[in-house]
């Protein structure tokens, strides 16, 4: 089957408005969670899926960070520990929401990465497609934000707004014909500084912003054929429209 | 069609390395023990590592002691390399650079090994492992890669047994899968490796292999967040992938048999709604423990030498099987009906995985 990207959503977490349907089934929900299913929702927005032939490849740097904190803080401070805290804090809690609330029955698989997670999904996503497990992949990359992240960054990083970026793979719109990671080893801190630089000339700094700039470049109609990633922690290509 | 194989396999839990292991679970020796803690009232499948729980530093004690055996030289340097975690030094986050969460032990691993390929992170709660193995067999099936490395680890943790406890899932004393009176599960940590290659591969490196990934499956329940559909559905459509819709010849099942009331009850439906004839089969939780991510790749291990023998390891813990199965190894081992094991793990988030494992008939 030829792959193909059918469409893209994003999402700034701070203007995060969780959808009147979903309200109740995200009540318990924390913000990883609640962006990963918002963003979900706005990629689906007026399309048929087959849910039992479909794959969902979450993908994130640093997972639902925040909830984690919260429950090591609740375990340091001896407060008593909220079991719904608990279940968020685990990585694959996300998928499991989005699966339940879009019918998802293939696979719900969670990544993360601190290189490229969003290619890293992206690739696997596309394998599965090829293979013909499947007929649809969401690949959805969620980060969130905590100003602790300064500290491991050595103060020099550029923070960023937490959100979300997701593309739907099916059969029909943009031939995706070729996803290649290279990851290459590097010290820790260049990964946390996060340094990319893309071959349209954009400068990414944190982990959602490569996702962003091809969302904006999809829907403006400005995606090159050809997009590369370079950085000191490997190389990302990408194959779009038609290999002549 | 490609079957990848795995050529070289290894872990550590509570019990010891594979061979140890091994022979504790085919005697009904358990490797659970309390737990000191004063709030906590449960038993653990701990390793003996000086370091504290939840800790980088037992994170990076485990890699150390778990991956001894593993023949470093005969790694191919553009081996590809998938971890399978949940948490990591959970119990350090404070987000400083060395600190292996979950999401660093990848990029920390491949340089400890001095692997060139790429490195990926499965973070898919119980199942992490499997679908780890899972993965790997996609790469080689694909040409992705020639070689790659899954290795499963998790650690005991401060913040993983305060969570399951507050979720009361914990039992009070070792775990007892299948049982009509089970409470709960009891936690464990530990390392597991296997190494997945194309059958090209493991030739040309003049390795027979233990055995044959032919089958696999992953899905979703669609359905609850902490705990599985009641009727197995999920499990279910594993089961179907993975033996081609009951085509492939399934010898015995290593469950998941976390020991929890709900969980080994959506087993044992799924399992007597899909096989006619249901085979033997068992779960090494009451042995080793629940050890999370690492679980699917430790017990992929453990199914290398049930194959070999034969057999399937009697269930440590169970005294007296769930009134709906009648299949369940209770206090001896029983002979695999064909050589082949199919192993499953299910986590939350409703995610479900499995692999079929067959003899090497080399």
């Amino acid at each position: 089957m030829m792959v193909k990207l059918t469409a893209v959503a994003d999402l700034n977490f701070s203007d995060l408005e969780i959808p009147t349907q979903l309200e109740n089934q995200l009540r318990r929900a924390d913000l990883f969670t609640t962006g990963v299913v918002a963003c979900c929702h706005d990629l689906l927005k007026g399309k048929t899926i087959d849910g039992g032939q479909t794959g969902l490849f979450i993908t994130t740097s640093y997972g639902p960070m925040q909830c984690n904190l919260e429950v090591l803080d609740a375990l340091v401070t001896e407060e008593p520990l909220s079991p719904t805290l608990f279940a968020h804090s685990v990585f694959n809690t996300a998928s499991g929401y989005a699966s339940r609330i879009f019918g998802i029955h293939g696979p719900a698989v969670t990544q993360t990465s601190y290189s490229y997670p969003f290619f890293t999904a992206l690739a696997q996503a596309r394998f599965a497609l090829e293979q013909g497990q499947l007929t649809h992949a969401i690949v959805l990359q969620a980060e969130t934000y905590s100003p602790l992240l300064e500290d491991g960054k050595g103060g020099t990083a550029v923070p960023w707004v937490p959100g979300a970026v997701a593309w739907l793979l099916g059969p029909e719109g943009l031939p995706l014909h070729h996803v290649q990671v290279n990851e290459t080893p590097c010290p820790p801190l260049s990964r946390l500084q996060y340094r990319a630089t893309s071959s349209t000339g954009t400068r990414h700094h944190h982990p959602l912003s490569m996702g962003l700039e091809l969302n904006h470049r999809f829907t403006t109609s400005t995606l090159p054929t050809r997009y590369d990633i370079d950085s000191g922690f490997g190389t990302v290509h990408l194959l779009f429209g038609d290999p002549t | 069609m490609i079957t990848p194989v795995i050529t070289h396999h290894g872990l550590l839990s509570c019990l010891g390395n594979l061979q140890q292991t091994w022979q504790a679970l085919l005697d009904r020796r358990t490797g659970l023990t309390p737990l000191d803690h004063a709030e906590i009232s449960t038993w653990v499948g701990k390793i003996e590592l000086q370091a504290p729980l939840g800790s980088a530093q037992r994170v990076q004690h485990l890699i150390e002691a778990g991956l001894q055996d593993l023949p470093r030289e005969q790694l191919d340097p553009d081996c590809h390399l998938i971890v399978a975690t949940t948490k990591g030094g959970i119990d350090d986050l404070g987000l400083q650079q060395n600190e292996l969460q979950s999401w660093q032990i990848g990029a920390y691993l491949k340089e400890y090994l001095g692997l060139q390929g790429e490195a990926t992170t499965v973070s898919g709660a119980c199942a992490s492992g499997t679908i780890g193995l899972i993965q790997a067999g996609q790469k080689i099936c694909t040409g992705e890669a020639a070689s790659v490395l899954v290795v499963g680890i998790d650690i005991l943790s401060m913040f993983v047994l305060s969570g399951f406890g507050q979720l009361l899932a914990l039992a009070e004393s070792g775990c007892t899968p299948f049982d009509r009176d089970r409470t709960g599960l009891s936690l464990g940590e530990g390392l597991g490796y296997m190494l997945v290659c194309h059958p090209d591969h493991a030739q040309q490196q003049q390795i027979i292999p233990a055995a044959h990934l032919t089958g696999w499956g992953v899905s979703g329940d669609a359905g609850h967040i902490t705990a599985p559909c009641r009727k197995g559905s999920g499990l279910i459509r594993v089961f179907a992938a993975a033996t081609a819709e009951g085509r492939k010849k399934v010898g015995g099942i290593n469950g998941h048999g976390t020991g929890t009331v709900y969980n080994d009850g959506m087993e044992i439906t799924a399992m007597n709604s899909f096989f006619k004839s249901p085979p033997p089969f068992h779960s090494v939780k009451g042995g080793i423990g629940h050890c999370l991510g690492a679980a699917g790749v430790m017990e992929g291990c453990l199914c290398i030498p049930s194959l070999r023998e034969g057999i399937i390891p009697a269930t440590t813990g169970l005294q007296s099987p769930d009134s709906r199965t009648t299949m369940v190894t209770g206090e001896r081992e029983q002979p695999l009906h064909h050589p082949s094991i199919l192993s499953c793990n299910s986590g939350f988030g409703g995610i479900n995985a499995g692999i079929l494992l067959e003899r090497n008939n080399l």
